[in-house]
C-alpha cells in the first residue's frame, strides 16, 4: 500500500526575516527536516534552496524547494540539499553554493526527522575530474583485460591550469562496507590508501581552458595485447608501479611519464577497482613529500561486526585534509552501496557502472560529467555541483573509445558516434 | 531314504563360528573319479520346510580323499559317486552341522532337513568392534560394511569413536584424520592446510600386510593456478582413501593406540586392511547415491579339492560427479584384484603363500563450463593408475622349539600418474615469462595477449617393499613370552619425466618462477629398520599381567652426506601394559587396565627430501617499446636458482601415551580412554628471505628513436643495489598435538526389542601451530620503496588455532534374522564444535635486512633510526583470540538391510533424515544452519 505523507512546511527560525547584510542563522527546519549551516561563514544572502530526495527502492528521484510539501511513499531515502548563496569574505561579498546530504534517511509516517549539515562549496579555481574509466575492457574471449583504466582531469575554468603536484588518490575505504571507524575524521579529512603526485615545479604542465589531463595506468597502445581495447600511448601520465618482481610487473611507457608514487599499500600493481567501490580525488599537495610521508600516517581502528565476533581493527593509510582536496567523485553500485566515502563537502552525491556487484555489463564503460552548454568558441563547460549524482552520465562509452572507434564489447563491435559527454551527440 | 531331523544335531556345543564359515565353503570340484551313482540331495530348512541354498555336502572318498559340492537355491546338490560306503558331512553357517554314513549301490535321492543354530549366529556385528588387546584400535568387519553401504575407505570413519557421517566428498582427496579435529577455520568449517598434514601422512595404510607407499607421489602444480587442484593433490598428504573402495576387503583394522613395533614409518596410527582369502560366491553389487554409482563383483575360487588353493578375483567401477547436476566434475575409480592363497603343509611345516596383484586406476576430472565461462578453458585432468604386485610367505614350523612362525612379504607396486592442465589465460596486461631453465642473466619471453597454456606432470613413482618377520615363543606355567623381531626396508623412486610445459606458454602470465623438473633425476629414498619386541603375559592367581615392549629403529640408507641424518638411527621405544583382573561376583564382572607410551617417527617424503629449486627471477631492465612492441620490447631478467633443500631436515617424531579402562558385566561392556600426543616436529615449508643482487638499468636512457632492435645493454647505465627474495623450504616446523577422551558402551542385546544399544563418543582437542619463529613481509610501499625488498621482520609467534569437537553416536542395532533384515538408527550428535586462534605477538623479535642479509634486533632505537621499520608492525586485533563455538548438531540417520531369501541383499540408507541443529546468534548475528539429507541404496546378489 502506497501511503503518502505530507511534509508540512513551516519555517521555523529568521529565514524568511533575513535580510541584506543581516546574518542567517546557523539552523532551518522544515517538518522534522534540520539544516545545519557552516557557523563559520557570513551569509549575505541565501536563495534556490531545494531538497532532493532519492528512493533508495524505486530510484525515484523527488526534487523540491526547501520549505514545499513533496508527496513520498514511505521508505528509505537519500537527500540531498543545495543552495545558493552569497557569503562574506573579508569584506567582499562572494557568491558560492552550500551543499549537504543525509544518506539513508528513514520516512515513515509523513514524519521525517533527520539533520543535514551543508558545507559551503566555494567554485575552486581548479581541475576537477571528468571521466573516471574504472572498469576496464574485456579480451576476445570475455576475460577481464586490467591495463586500460585511465581518469580525464578537466580544465573548467577561463584560464590556463598548471597540473603540477596535483595528487591522484584512492580512498581506503570502500563505499560497501562501512564500519566506525575511529578516530571519526570523515568530516574534515579522506583516508587514502594510494597517492600519486603529477611531477613538476610549478608550470610544466600547463591545460589550457577546455583542455583535458589523461591520467592511465599504462600508456601504450593496448591493442598489441588485446585487440578490443585502446591507444593510451598519448596520455599525459600514467602511475607505474616499479617492481623488479615477474609477479606484480607493471609496464613502463617510454612517451608518457611517470607520476610519482608518494605511497601505496600495496607491493603489487595498483588498479583502479574495478567494480567501483572506491572513491577517487584529486588534491593540491601543500606540504613536500618527505614531510607527508613522514607525518601524516594515520592509524585507526574500527569495530568489524562479523559473526566471529567484534573484530576491533587496526590499520594504518595515509590521511588527507578535506581542504587539500580539489574535487572528488563518491562510485558504489546501487545493490551494495552503504554509504558515501567522500563526505558532502566534497561531494554530495555517488556514480557508478553497472547497477550489482561485478555486474559483468559494466566492462567498457565510464562515468563522464555532463556538459552544461558550449561556449561560442566551442569550449565544453561541465556541470560541477558537487554532487556526482547530479554532475555525471552514468555508464557511458569512454570518450578514448568513442574518438578511436574501438570495441564496445567483447564481441569487438566498434563505438560509432561521438559524445561530449557520454550523452549529448557531438554534430 | 529319508534322513529326519533325529539326524540333526549330533553337536549341540558351542558352535565355532571360523569352522563354520570354513566348512561352508568347502567345494571339491577338481577331484577325477569314476562316478556311476548320482546321489541327489534336496536340503530343506527343518521349521520353515523351504529349500536350503549353500549347504556344504561332501563324502569321504575310501582313500581318504573327498569329494563335495554346494547345494543350490533350490536346496539341491548332486553329487556321483562309486558303490560304497562314504561319510556324508552337511555343513551351513546358520544351521548346525551334522554327519551321516551312506552306504550307496544305486543313484539315491536324499533329502535332508536341517535345524537353525544358536539365534546369535544370524546376528552380525554392523558397527566397529574395539579390541580387547593391549592397544586401542577398532575393527571393523565385512558385515559392517554390508550394512553401511560404503563408497570408498573414508566412509568406514564414522565407525570410529567421536566418528560422523559425512557427505562423501568426491572432488576433493579424502585424507584420514584419527582422534583429530583436523584444522578448522575461524568459524569452525574445515579447512585443508599443507602445513598440518604430517598425521595424515604418518598413517601407515596395509593391504594384507604391504604398505601404500606414498614417498614419490609428486603431482602437483608449483604454483596455485585455480582451484580445481587444491583438494586433490595429495603430495606429502598420505593416502587419499577415495582410492580404496570396500568390496574386497574382509576386515579393517583402525590401531589409534600405539602400535607394536612391527609398523613403522608412522606417527598416527595403522589402518591394517585384510582382504577376502576364501572361497565365495559370486558377489555383484551395485550401488547409487546423490553423487556416484558403484558396481563391483567377486567370487573365491577354490582351485583344489584339498581346500588348499583359493583364488579371489574382485573388479569394480565408480563412477561419481562432484554436483550431480554437473557432469564436468567427475571422479571415476576401476579396481582389480587377484589373490590367491595356497596352503601347504609337509612334516616339518606348514606354510601359508599369498600372492596378490592389484590394479587400481582413479581419474579426476574438472572443467569449467565454456559457456558459463565466456568460451574460456580450463581443465585440469588427474590420473592415478596403481599396479602391485605383493607376496607373502608364512612358515610356521612345527619341530623348532621356540620358532613360532617366520613371515616374509615382498612387494612392488608401479604407479602411472598423469596431470594435465590446459587453460586460456588471459594476462591481465602484458606479461612476462622466463626463457630459461638455468640461472643467469637474460631475455624474458614477452607474453601478449591470451594463449592457450598446457601444463603435464608425469609421474611414475615406483615401490619396492620387503619384510622378514619371526615369533618366537617361550613359556612358563605362569608366564609366556612371545618375542617378535624382524626387519623391513623399503625404496622409493619416481621415474616420471615430471613437469613439463612449454616456459613461454606458462599456466600463470604473471611471474612463473618455477621450471620443468624431471622427476626421475630425483634420487630414490630408501628407508630400513629393525625392530624387536617382547610380549610377557604373567598370570598371577586369576590375574593376568600382559607387557608389551619393544623398539624400532630406522635409518636413511643411502642418503647423501650432506644431510644430518646421514647414518642416523631413529629408535621408538613403545611399550604398553594391560592388567586383567579376575572375574566375580555372581554376573561376572571383568575389569581391566591398560595404558601405554610410545614414540613414533614418519621420515620425510621425496618432496621434502627434494624439493623443487626455487627461482628468484629479477627485472633489470623493463623496456616496451611503443614502435614496435612485439620485436623491440625488452625484458633482461636476473635468474638466481634457490636451492630450498633443508640439510637439516629430520623426521617428524610423536610421543603418544593413553591410558584406559574396560569394563563388562552380563554382555555389557564400556570402556574409556584417554590419550595424549604431543608432536613439534611435523613437516612444513616455511618462508625465508635471500639477499640478491641484481643490475637495475636505467629505462631512460633508451633512445627509442634510433632503436633498429632491441635496445642493447651496453649503451644503458645501471647499478647494482640488492634486495630481499622470499622463498619457501621445508621444516620440522609445524606443531600438531591431539588430546582426548574416547569411550563406548555397548549393551548385550534387548531380547524382546531384538536391539543392541551402542553409545560411542570422543571428545578431542587438537592444537596446530608453528613451532618455529615465522617470516612475514608486509606489503606497503612508501616514497617508491617496497618494504619488503628492504625489510622483513621476523616473528616468533604462533600462527593456527587450538580446536575442540565433542560428538557422540547412540547407535540402534536391530536385527530380525528371521526376516533377514537389519535395521540400524543412529543418532549422531557434535555437542559443540570450538575453534580459537592463538595469541600472536605484533611485534617482531627481529628484523632482516637487504643491506647486509643479517637479522637485527627489533627495538625502538632501530625504528626510530628508520621509520620505514615501523611498517614491519603486524597488528592482529584482541578479539581475533576469542574462541568461536558452533552449538550442538543433532542427525539422525537410518540404515536398513534386507536378505532376501539367500542370492540377494538389498540395503538402502538416509543419512541425515532429522536433524536438530538449532539457529545460533553470535555477537548479534543470526546463523542459520541447513542440512540436506543424503540418501543411497544398493543390492548385492550372490550367485
Amino acid at each position: 500500500m502506497k501511503k503518502y505523507v505530507y511534509l508540512i512546511c513551516v519555517a521555523l527560525c529568521g529565514l524568511v526575516s533575513c535580510k541584506d547584510k543581516q546574518p542567517v542563522t546557523n539552523r532551518v527546519s522544515t517538518g522534522g527536516i534540520k539544516i545545519d549551516y557552516p557557523a563559520d561563514v557570513q551569509f549575505v544572502s541565501m536563495s534556490a534552496e531545494s531538497l532532493a530526495f532519492t528512493n533508495r527502492t524505486t530510484g525515484q528521484l523527488t526534487e523540491a524547494a526547501l520549505g514545499a510539501t513533496v508527496e513520498l511513499s514511505d521508505g528509505l531515502y537519500d537527500c540531498a540539499y543545495e543552495a545558493q548563496v552569497v557569503y562574506d569574505n573579508n569584506g567582499t561579498s562572494v557568491s558560492g553554493h552550500l551543499y549537504g546530504a543525509a544518506s539513508g534517511v528513514e520516512i515513515h509516517a509523513g514524519q521525517a526527522n533527520f539533520t543535514i549539515t551543508a558545507y559551503l562549496f566555494a567554485a575552486q579555481d581548479d581541475f576537477i575530474i571528468e571521466e573516471i574509466f574504472f572498469t576496464g575492457t574485456l579480451y576476445p574471449t570475455g576475460a577481464q583485460y586490467h591495463g586500460d583504466c585511465f581518469v580525464k582531469l578537466y580544465n573548467n575554468t577561463d584560464h590556463v591550469l598548471y597540473a603540477d603536484g596535483l595528487a591522484f588518490v584512492e580512498t581506503k575505504f570502500l563505499s560497501v562496507q562501512k564500519w566506525d571507524y575511529q578516530p571519526d575524521i570523515r568530516n574534515d579529512t579522506a583516508t587514502v590508501q594510494a597517492i600519486y603526485v603529477i611531477p613538476g615545479t610549478g608550470k610544466e604542465h600547463p591545460v589550457q581552458p577546455g583542455g583535458s589531463l589523461l591520467l592511465c595506468d599504462i600508456g601504450i597502445d593496448h591493442r598489441s595485447t588485446n585487440a578490443n581495447s585502446f591507444d593510451l600511448s598519448a596520455a599525459d601520465f600514467e602511475w607505474y608501479d616499479e617492481s623488479t618482481v615477474p609477479s606484480v610487473m607493471d609496464i613502463d611507457s617510454e612517451t608518457v611519464p611517470n607520476m610519482d608514487k608518494w605511497y601505496c599499500y600495496t607491493k603489487s600493481i595498483w588498479v583502479l577497482h574495478n567494480r567501483g567501490f572506491r572513491s577517487y580525488a584529486i588534491a593540491r599537495m601543500p606540504v613536500d613529500k618527505e614531510t607527508y610521508v613522514r607525518d601524516y600516517l594515520y592509524t585507526y581502528s574500527y569495530v568489524m561486526h562479523l559473526e566471529a565476533g567484534d573484530f576491533p581493527m587496526t590499520q594504518t593509510a595515509y590521511k588527507l585534509p578535506n581542504a587539500w582536496i580539489v574535487d572528488g567523485v563518491n562510485c558504489s553500485v546501487e545493490a551494495e552501496r552503504l554509504w558515501n566515502v567522500l563526505p558532502p563537502a566534497i561531494d554530495a552525491g555517488w556514480t557508478s557502472c553497472g547497477t550489482i556487484n561485478s555486474d559483468p555489463t559494466r566492462y567498457f564503460k565510464s562515468v563522464r560529467r555532463k556538459m552544461l552548454y558550449l561556449t561560442e568558441d566551442g569550449r565544453r563547460v561541465l556541470q560541477d555541483t558537487n554532487n556526482s549524482s547530479k554532475d555525471f552520465n552514468v555508464s557511458c562509452v569512454p570518450s578514448l573509445v568513442e574518438e578511436q572507434q574501438t570495441a564496445i564489447s567483447a564481441d569487438g563491435t566498434p563505438a560509432t558516434g561521438r559524445t561530449y559527454d557520454g550523452v549529448q551527440p557531438m554534430p | 531314504m529319508a534322513i529326519s531331523g533325529a539326524f540333526c544335531a549330533p553337536y549341540l556345543c558351542d558352535v565355532n563360528y571360523q569352522k563354520l564359515i570354513e566348512s561352508l565353503f568347502v567345494w571339491f570340484v577338481a577331484v577325477p573319479i569314476t562316478a556311476t551313482n548320482l546321489v541327489f540331495v534336496r536340503v530343506t530348512d527343518q521349521t520353515t520346510r523351504r529349500p536350503v541354498a549353500d549347504v556344504s555336502v561332501s563324502a569321504g572318498l575310501p582313500d581318504g580323499r573327498m569329494v563335495g559340492t554346494i547345494s543350490d537355491a533350490e536346496g539341491i546338490a548332486r553329487l556321483r559317486l562309486d558303490d560304497g560306503v562314504y561319510l556324508l558331512e552337511f555343513s551351513h553357517v546358520a544351521y548346525y552341522p551334522f554327519t551321516f554314513s551312506l552306504a550307496l549301490q544305486s543313484d539315491t535321492l536324499l533329502p535332508v532337513s536341517m535345524q537353525q543354530s544358536a539365534r546369535q549366529l544370524r546376528e552380525v556385528v554392523i558397527t566397529a568392534s574395539e579390541s580387547r588387546t593391549i592397544s586401542s584400535s577398532s575393527t571393523i568387519g565385512r558385515e559392517a560394511m554390508n550394512h553401511l553401504q560404503p563408497t570408498s575407505l573414508g566412509d568406514l570413519m564414522e565407525l570410529l569413536p567421536g566418528g560422523i557421517s559425512k557427505t562423501p566428498s568426491v572432488s576433493s582427496a579424502n585424507i584420514i584424520a584419527l582422534r583429530e579435529t583436523g584444522t578448522l577455520g575461524a568459524t569452525g568449517t574445515a579447512t585443508v592446510n599443507s602445513a598440518y598434514q604430517t598425521h595424515a601422512l604418518g598413517t601407515l595404510f596395509l593391504v594384507d600386510g604391504a604398505p601404500v607407499q606414498t614417498e614419490a607421489n609428486l603431482q602437483y602444480t608449483p604454483q596455485s593456478v585455480g582451484t580445481a587442484e587444491g583438494g586433490r593433490n595429495i603430495t606429502n598428504r598420505g593416502v587419499d582413501m577415495r582410492t580404496i573402495g570396500t568390496d574386497d576387503i574382509e576386515q579393517v583394522e583402525i590401531i589409534r593406540g600405539i602400535p607394536s613395533v612391527e609398523y613403522g614409518n608412522l606417527t598416527s596410527g595403522v589402518v591394517n586392511i585384510r582382504k577376502i582369502r576364501r572361497p565365495t560366491k559370486l558377489n555383484a553389487r551395485f550401488k547409487a547415491d546423490g553423487q556416484s554409482m558403484l558396481f563391483s563383483a567377486g567370487k573365491g575360487l577354490q582351485l583344489d579339492s584339498a581346500r588348499r588353493s583359493v583364488l579371489n578375483l574382485d573388479a569394480g567401477l565408480l563412477h561419481a560427479y562432484a554436483d550431480s547436476r554437473n557432469p564436468l566434475e567427475t571422479y571415476r575409480r576401476a579396481t582389480f584384484s587377484a589373490r590367491l592363497t595356497h596352503l601347504h603343509e609337509n612334516e616339518w611345516s606348514s606354510w601359508r603363500w599369498t600372492p596378490s596383484l592389484d590394479y587400481t586406476g582413479s581419474f579426476d576430472n574438472s572443467k569449467i563450463d565454456p559457456e558459463i565461462n565466456y568460451g574460456n578453458t580450463d581443465e585440469y585432468k588427474s590420473t592415478y593408475q596403481r599396479l602391485a604386485v605383493a607376496t607373502g610367505v608364512q612358515v610356521v614350523p612345527k619341530n623348532v622349539p621356540h620358532l613360532s612362525r617366520v613371515d616374509a612379504s615382498v612387494s612392488v607396486s608401479q604407479q602411472f600418474d598423469r596431470l594435465e592442465r590446459e587453460r586460456l589465460v588471459s594476462p591481465q596486461r602484458a606479461g612476462i615469462a622466463p626463457a630459461s631453465t638455468e640461472p643467469g642473466e637474460y631475455d624474458a619471453y614477452l607474453l601478449f595477449g591470451e594463449y592457450m597454456a598446457e601444463y603435464s606432470v608425469d609421474g611414475k613413482p615406483f615401490n619396492a617393499y620387503a619384510k622378514l618377520s619371526t615369533d618366537l615363543d617361550f613359556r612358563t606355567d605362569w608366564l609366556k613370552n612371545t618375542v617378535k623381531a624382524g626387519t623391513e626396508w623399503s625404496l622409493s623412486k619416481n621415474f616420471g619425466r615430471g613437469q613439463e610445459y612449454d616456459l613461454s606458454r606458462p599456466l600463470l602470465a604473471s611471474g612463473w618462477n618455477t621450471r620443468p623438473r624431471a622427476y626421475y633425476s630425483i634420487p630414490a629414498m630408501q628407508t630400513l629398520a629393525v625392530y624387536v619386541q617382547d610380549n610377557a603375559t604373567v598370570r598371577a592367581g586369576n590375574h593376568t599381567l600382559e607387557v608389551r615392549a619393544g623398539v624400532r629403529a630406522t635409518t636413511l640408507p643411502g642418503l647423501s652426506d650432506a644431510y644430518d641424518m646421514y647414518r642416523q638411527w631413529y629408535a621408538d621405544p613403545r611399550l604398553n601394559m594391560q592388567w586383567n583382573l579376575p572375574a566375580f561376583g555372581k554376573r561376572q564382572f571383568r575389569l581391566s587396565f591398560s595404558g601405554g607410551i610410545g614414540w613414533t617417527t614418519r621420515m620425510p617424503t621425496l618432496n621434502y627430501l627434494y624439493p623443487d629449486p626455487t627461482y628468484c627471477d629479477i627485472i633489470q631492465l623493463g623496456y616496451y617499446s611503443q614502435t614496435d612492441p612485439q620485436n623491440y620490447s625488452r625484458y633482461y631478467i636476473r635468474s638466481y636458482r634457490q636451492e630450498p633443500t633443508n640439510y637439516a631436515l629430520q623426521p617428524a617424531r610423536n610421543r603418544k601415551w593413553e591410558v584406559r579402562a574396560d569394563m563388562e558385566l552380563a554382555g555389557n561392556r564400556l570402556w574409556i580412554c584417554f590419550f595424549e600426543e604431543r608432536m613439534s616436529s611435523g613437516f612444513r615449508y616455511s618462508n625465508t628471505y635471500g639477499v640478491y643482487a641484481y643490475k637495475d638499468y636505467d629505462e631512460s636512457a633508451i633512445n627509442s628513436s634510433a632503436l633498429q632492435g632491441k635496445p642493447q645493454l651496453d649503451d644503458i647505465p645501471y647499478v647494482e643495489p640488492q634486495r630481499l627474495y622470499g622463498y619457501s623450504f621445508v621444516e620440522n616446523g609445524s606443531r600438531q598435538d591431539k588430546t582426548g577422551v574416547e569411550l563406548e558402551f555397548t549393551s548385550q542385546r534387548i531380547r524382546p526389542l531384538r536391539t543392541a544399544v551402542k553409545l560411542s563418543g570422543a571428545w578431542f582437542r587438537s592444537l596446530y601451530s608453528n613451532s618455529r619463529p615465522m617470516y612475514y613481509a608486509v606489503s606497503a610501499v612508501v616514497d617508491n620503496v617496497v618494504v619488503s625488498h628492504r625489510y622483513v621482520g621476523l616473528y616468533d609467534w604462533n600462527d593456527g588455532r587450538r580446536n575442540e569437537q565433542l560428538s557422540t553416536n547412540l547407535l540402534l542395532d536391530t536385527q530380525l534374522p528371521e526376516w533377514g533384515l537389519i535395521f540400524s538408527t543412529s543418532i549422531q550428535a557434535m555437542w559443540y564444535v570450538s575453534t580459537q586462534r592463538l595469541r600472536q605477538n605484533s611485534v617482531p623479535v627481529s628484523y632482516l635486512s637487504a643491506d647486509d642479509g643479517q637479522l637485527h634486533p627489533y627495538t625502538d632505537e632501530a625504528v626510530a633510526a628508520n621509520p620505514l621499520l615501523q611498517h614491519l608492525v603486524y597488528p592482529v586485533s584482541e578479539a581475533a583470540y576469542l574462541p568461536y563455538t558452533i552449538p550442538t548438531a543433532l542427525y539422525v540417520n537410518i540404515k536398513v538391510t534386507k536378505s532376501i531369501r539367500d542370492f540377494m541383499q538389498a540395503s538402502f540408507f538416509v543419512n541425515r533424515l532429522l536433524d536438530y541443529t538449532p539457529d545460533f546468534e553470535r555477537n548479534g548475528i543470526l546463523i542459520r544452519r541447513n542440512v540436506s539429507p543424503y540418501f543411497g541404496m544398493e543390492m548385492t546378489l550372490k550367485l
